[in-house]
């Protein structure tokens, strides 16, 4: 009987041996699959809803076939009901926390004194040094080019590219991004562009001397050519004077996580034509 | 075992390079070599070069590993893993094919045809669910994307040593 057994892993280990490289690729593929399940974003959901349906349709195909023990009928019933519960609690689990979201949002669009379009991130473009996201609305809806987009804790970023019925948003954490901004205590102005960190950005344009903290928050200027003003960007969590140049190395956390956005507002005020505004940041940090 | 031990140390040489070329991608690739939005992926021409030479595992383990690494940073853990771990897989069944007339641009050739796969995968996944045209995304990101992998391929055989283009050339494959 052992020796009966050891042949048998023997052979069963000769196998694997053999297709090596297959059951490897099998387990990486297996892993990669658990990995997008662990996902929380509408392509997931929307994998699980097609895969729910297939199930069920696997299900009916099958459905003549006798059960091997119990009660087939019952069995048969039970297992649908069972499969279009999940789907519904998938479904609703989702709908839970749209409604979450959403309540939040809405609460911030009836205090909000300017106009907005609330739309959903429906793609992020994966490239960090073009970080951008893609809404679902478009020109149908009213939104244009330079529309300021923001969610309730501050600013995410600018369309930069409007279709039909879907628009490219440039966020405040792409590479030739700069924004106008201030401090909100002292009214210092500079320029807000992304340094390469992860929700952190860089205050540029703020002499050593002057009065900067920790824990200062940072808003849109009233001198940009297209953000509205009074904007919040973050709160300031670094600050360096031991670097060459007149100027202080600010760092500062951005209020919006941009990992999780789902649901943003495009702002359909535009920034009114203020000849101070003309050209600001281009004219402050260059065009590099 | 000794083989095995070697093995072992080569993919974690070769992890470790991902994890450096990586690093290079978000520092200074997607920075100053992008052209509009298209940039080249260096971890995919690793993969390619890597799974030519050594073959299926060691092609599939490797973009596995690279491909975690860059789903950490677009936060859809999976989606690079799975795409990758398919291009270091079916890039060594084009080592043992030899034509002869474009053998000087033969693995850039290969690594053109395995970036159109990588995304043939990816924007489907990216865009499930979504009102998005994958074809214009095709034809607007992949293909530009997948001729500048190819074109620097290119210039990095021909700024290899002599030795190490052999070595492709010559695979032992």
């Amino acid at each position: 009987m052992y020796w009966k057994i050891r042949h048998l892993v023997r052979a069963f280990v000769e196998i694997l041996g053999l297709y090596k490289k297959y059951v490897v690729l099998l387990a990486l593929l297996v892993l990669s699959a658990i990995l997008l399940q662990t996902n929380a974003n509408p392509q997931t959901t929307f994998l699980r809803r097609q895969v729910f349906i297939a199930a069920a349709a696997f299900s009916r195909l099958f459905g003549w076939m006798p059960y091997a023990v119990g009660e087939d009928e019952v069995i048969h019933r039970l297992e649908l009901r069972n499969m279009e519960l999940a789907r519904k609690n998938v479904a609703l689990e989702d709908a839970l926390l749209e409604n979450v979201r959403l309540r939040h949002f809405m609460k911030f669009q009836e205090r909000f004194p300017l106009r907005t379009l609330p739309a959903r991130v429906i793609m992020r473009y994966p490239s960090p040094g073009h970080a951008s996201i893609v809404l679902d609305r478009g020109t149908a809806d009213g939104v244009r080019v330079h529309h300021n987009v923001i969610t309730d804790r501050g600013l995410v970023g600018q369309i930069m590219d409007v279709t039909e019925h879907n628009a490219e948003c440039q966020l405040v954490l792409d590479k030739s991004f700069r924004v106008a901004a201030k401090i909100q205590r002292t009214r210092l102005n500079g320029i807000v562009f992304w340094q390469g960190q992860s929700n952190e950005v860089g205050f540029y344009g703020v002499l050593k001397n002057l009065d900067v903290q920790v824990g200062d928050v940072i808003l849109t200027s009233d001198y940009s050519e297209y953000f509205l003003p009074n904007f919040k960007i973050g709160v300031v969590a670094g600050i360096n004077n031991e670097i060459a140049g007149i100027f202080k190395d600010i760092h500062v956390r951005t209020f919006v996580d941009f990992h999780t956005l789902e649901e943003v507002f495009v702002v359909m005020d535009t920034v009114k034509a203020l000849s101070s505004g003309r050209n600001f940041e281009k004219n402050f940090f260059g065009n590099e | 075992m000794m083989l095995i031990r070697r093995q072992n140390m080569v993919l974690l040489v070769l992890s470790l390079l991902a994890a450096l070329l990586h690093f290079i991608q978000l520092a200074f690739v997607n920075k100053h070599l992008a052209v509009g939005e298209n940039v080249p992926d260096l971890l995919l021409l690793l993969i390619v070069f890597v799974g030519f030479r050594l073959g299926s595992i060691a092609g599939s383990t490797l973009g596995f590993a690279a491909g975690l690494l860059q789903d950490l940073v677009i936060d859809f853990y999976g989606l690079h893993a799975l795409c990758k771990t398919v291009v270091g897989f079916v890039s060594p069944y084009f080592a043992g094919r030899r034509v002869l007339l474009v053998e000087r641009f033969y693995l850039p050739l290969v690594t053109f045809a395995m970036s159109i796969l990588h995304d043939i995968l990816w924007y489907p996944l990216q865009t499930l669910g979504t009102p998005l045209d994958v074809f214009s995304l095709w034809a607007r990101l992949a293909l530009p994307n997948a001729v500048y992998n190819t074109v620097l391929m290119f210039v990095i055989l021909m700024m290899l040593p002599e030795r190490a283009t052999d070595a492709v050339r010559e695979s032992p494959r």
